[in-house]
């Protein structure tokens, strides 16, 4: 009987824990599945229910590039582009497709050729860029945020920021009459033969235009310290310009420049108060402040097209350079330190053997003095021309080198009034034949 | 004692029905629709219907054209951008002209529906490689990749066949992948082949050698899809013009007696593997693929198809 117990006993252990079994559905009630879709619709909505479209701000390795976009709820979407490098795309729309992807994060993807992917192109013809990379852009977007209306991104591949936000019907109007290239235009063309300015209380501050960056710098109270900075900028088919981030100027922020199409001109946006840009033959900032050994810029690039007159000995030299080497000719100046610590100068030239480009750079010992805007340059040397192409142009160039122009001779630094591609240039000038310059954009 | 042993030998007993009835069963809800793996829904456009028609419906083929890194196989590395949307149908329409129709007349409709690769995949730009381009790809008999899409001109002949031998020399990988080619065939140049260093020879001196182009020395099935492949798109004229007079120039190898080894391999496997006649019948004056595909390269050229 107590036997029959143990088996009885046994037996609804059985029961107990086979009554575990249980049947897991897995709905995901209102899931992550459910979620992303009602994401994807909600995005593609708002997309397509912008009536004035949306401005795009996309970061490149040259700054940030501005595009106006209509999206519909098929997937298209009409693109107009900021990219100057192609005029002829001025409130040209172009259609192509997109989609809103369910990915690693939810995605707004350009699928099919736009002005995004000109910038992407990997021909640098095409794109402007180097290495077959186009502008170290992307035209796929992950979305981090919608907030107010306001799209913020990040690229898929190089993670370069990017921005939509709604158009107003004035932008529109703006953006469809050519506003995108024609505000570029503007900022590159706004006094460029001028060195623009503005005061605030007694500070002097240097502004400059260019294309998508804009250099402010001030000197301080003290008379020496610099301030400076080169800040991306957005602008607007307006003609505003929006800095990416603010400029601290003496405690006050300086957010953009306001155009004013009544007296075609911009004026800073400054704390609360707006300040006039006034216009001037000399920069408020001497060119020695931000150009020369262990300055802002320490680099200086020439083209045979920033020349064309042929009135110096400087420049019939850089003309015979590059009627003898190159079809575009190109020569550059930097001041570093060498590996002792000591200051030297390079100069370089680009000798172009039909296939490549090869530098071919030439060292100097420099006399830098303490002020810094002027140095003496000392004899050259070079020690690493595995082609032997140093010792050619030594040949080829006799009696017109350039390389031997500059040994023992000492030179200022100035601002130049040419511009090169909207940049402001500088240039290098013989002290004792001022009509020896050597002209350049700096880096 | 006793009832210590009962209890061990009950628990015991009924232990192993406890393990298997204590089970979990998952089922996937059926309106479950996991994010990713079903695609993504695009509203269909004019393309997307004409592809349908013209090569899904026929063929079973998707011409995928928006943009999907995931389709780009080993090109994801470098940079490449999409196809232009009005780009896609007139590269299709002349590609479907100039690959699918010869074959359907030369093999018949069903030879495609079974051997096309089933996925088409497009984009726009080439893939630069230190200097030099990739302008398409194959894929184990599935897929092939079909890059620089957005330089396609159809009335542009050197752009038109620079797209097509593309197609073809990876379509043809797909049939030696399918059925192998006769194994005599990798005899014919041995000791010639070069495979890190066929860029360095020039065509000419590859004619030379007994091969149909530089990139043929790379290996013997590039060796064989190059034959087959250009001389159906530049033509067999082209083949005797160019190739056997430059060969018949050689010193250092019978280049000659090499290359019609090899074309004959070829032949002879379209022939009897796939019961196609790869060159017209000078007796009977049956026309062969390369006739077919010749006629229709030259039409598209003068009448770029649209649709």
């Amino acid at each position: 009987m107590r036997f029959l117990k143990y088996i009885f006993a046994g037996i609804s252990l059985m029961f107990m824990l086979s009554s575990c079994e249980k049947e897991v559905i897995i709905d995901l009630e209102d899931s992550v599945n459910v979620k992303v879709q009602q994401t994807i619709d909600s995005y593609i909505s708002t997309l397509a229910g912008a009536p004035n479209g949306w401005l795009v701000d996309v970061m490149t390795s040259d700054g940030y590039y501005q595009f106006f976009m209509e999206f519909t709820d098929d997937n298209f979407v009409t693109m107009y582009t900021d990219n100057i490098n192609h005029p002829d795309l001025n409130a040209v729309p172009k259609k192509s497709t997109y989609n809103i992807r369910s990915l690693q994060r939810i995605t707004l993807a350009f699928d099919t050729y736009s002005y995004l992917a000109i910038i992407n192109d990997p021909d640098n013809s095409i794109s402007g860029g180097s290495g077959n990379q186009g502008l170290a852009t992307d035209f796929d977007f992950e979305i981090d945020s919608l907030v107010n209306d306001v799209f913020t991104m990040t690229g898929r591949i190089n993670r370069v920021n990017a921005k939509m936000r709604k158009a107003t019907s004035a932008e529109k109007k703006a953006v469809l009459n050519g506003g995108l290239m024609n505000a570029l235009r503007n900022v590159i063309n706004y006094k460029a033969d001028k060195f623009c300015y503005f005061r605030s209380g007694d500070i002097d501050v240097s502004v400059i235009f260019n294309q998508r960056t804009i250099d402010i710098a001030y000197i301080g109270k003290d008379g020496k310290t610099l301030f400076e900075s080169s800040v991306d900028a957005h602008i607007r088919p307006s003609y505003d310009i929006e800095l990416t981030e603010s400029f601290d100027v003496a405690g006050k922020s300086l957010s953009g420049f306001k155009w004013s199409a009544a007296k075609r001109e911009f004026s800073a946006l400054l704390g609360s108060s707006t300040f006039e840009l006034g216009a001037s033959d000399k920069s408020v900032i001497p060119f020695y402040k931000l150009f020369g050994l262990d300055r802002k810029y320490t680099q200086m690039t020439t083209l045979k097209s920033l020349f064309d007159e042929n009135n110096s000995n400087l420049i019939y030299r850089l003309i015979t350079i590059s009627s003898n080497m190159a079809n575009t000719a190109e020569a550059s100046i930097a001041f570093v330190f060498d590996e002792a610590g000591a200051p030297i100068m390079k100069f370089t030239v680009y000798v172009n053997t039909g296939v490549y480009s090869i530098p071919v750079t030439y060292s100097y010992s420099l006399t830098y003095n303490e002020e810094g805007d002027e140095f003496t340059v000392g004899e050259a040397y070079y020690n690493n021309d595995p082609y032997g192409y140093c010792e050619y142009l030594d040949i080829l160039l006799t009696g017109y080198s350039i390389i031997r122009y500059w040994e023992n001779k000492t030179f200022t630094v100035d601002w130049s009034t040419k511009t090169y591609n909207g940049w402001k240039m500088g240039t290098i000038i013989e002290k004792t034949n001022t009509n020896n310059q050597f002209p350049g954009v700096f880096f | 004692m006793k009832i210590k042993s009962n209890i061990i030998k009950g628990l015991l007993l009924v232990l192993p029905l406890c393990f298997s009835a204590c089970r979990e069963v998952e089922v996937i809800a059926d309106d479950l629709n996991i994010p990713g793996l079903g695609g993504t829904n695009e509203v269909p456009n004019e393309v997307d219907y004409w592809l349908f028609d013209n090569f899904t419906e026929p063929y079973n083929i998707e011409v995928v054209y928006r943009w999907d890194p995931s389709q780009m196989s080993n090109s994801v590395a470098a940079k490449l951008v999409p196809i232009e949307y009005n780009a896609i149908k007139p590269m299709m329409a002349a590609m479907r002209d100039v690959w699918f129709e010869p074959f359907n007349k030369a093999a018949g409709v069903d030879f495609m529906k079974l051997l096309a690769p089933k996925k088409v995949v497009l984009a726009g730009s080439p893939e630069y490689h230190n200097g030099t381009i990739k302008l398409g790809q194959a894929e184990g008999g599935r897929k092939i990749l079909l890059l620089n899409a957005n330089n396609f001109n159809a009335k542009d002949e050197e752009a038109l066949k620079s797209a097509l031998h593309t197609v073809v020399h990876e379509f043809s990988h797909i049939l030696h992948q399918t059925i192998m080619f006769d194994k005599s065939y990798q005899a014919i140049s041995a000791g010639n082949y070069n495979s890190t260093g066929w860029q360095e020879v020039k065509n000419e001196e590859a004619y030379k050698l007994g091969f149909i182009s530089n990139y043929a020395m790379s290996g013997k099935d590039e060796d064989f899809v190059e034959m087959l492949s250009l001389i159906l798109v530049y033509g067999y004229d082209w083949y005797e013009k160019t190739i056997m007079k430059a060969a018949a120039e050689s010193t250092k190898v019978d280049a000659v007696s090499a290359l019609q080894r090899k074309l004959a391999v070829v032949e002879t496997y379209m022939k009897n593997v796939w019961g196609i006649r790869f060159l017209d019948d000078t007796v009977t004056g049956e026309k062969g693929l390369e006739s077919y595909m010749q006629e229709a390269v030259n039409t598209v050229i003068k009448t770029p198809p649209t649709e």
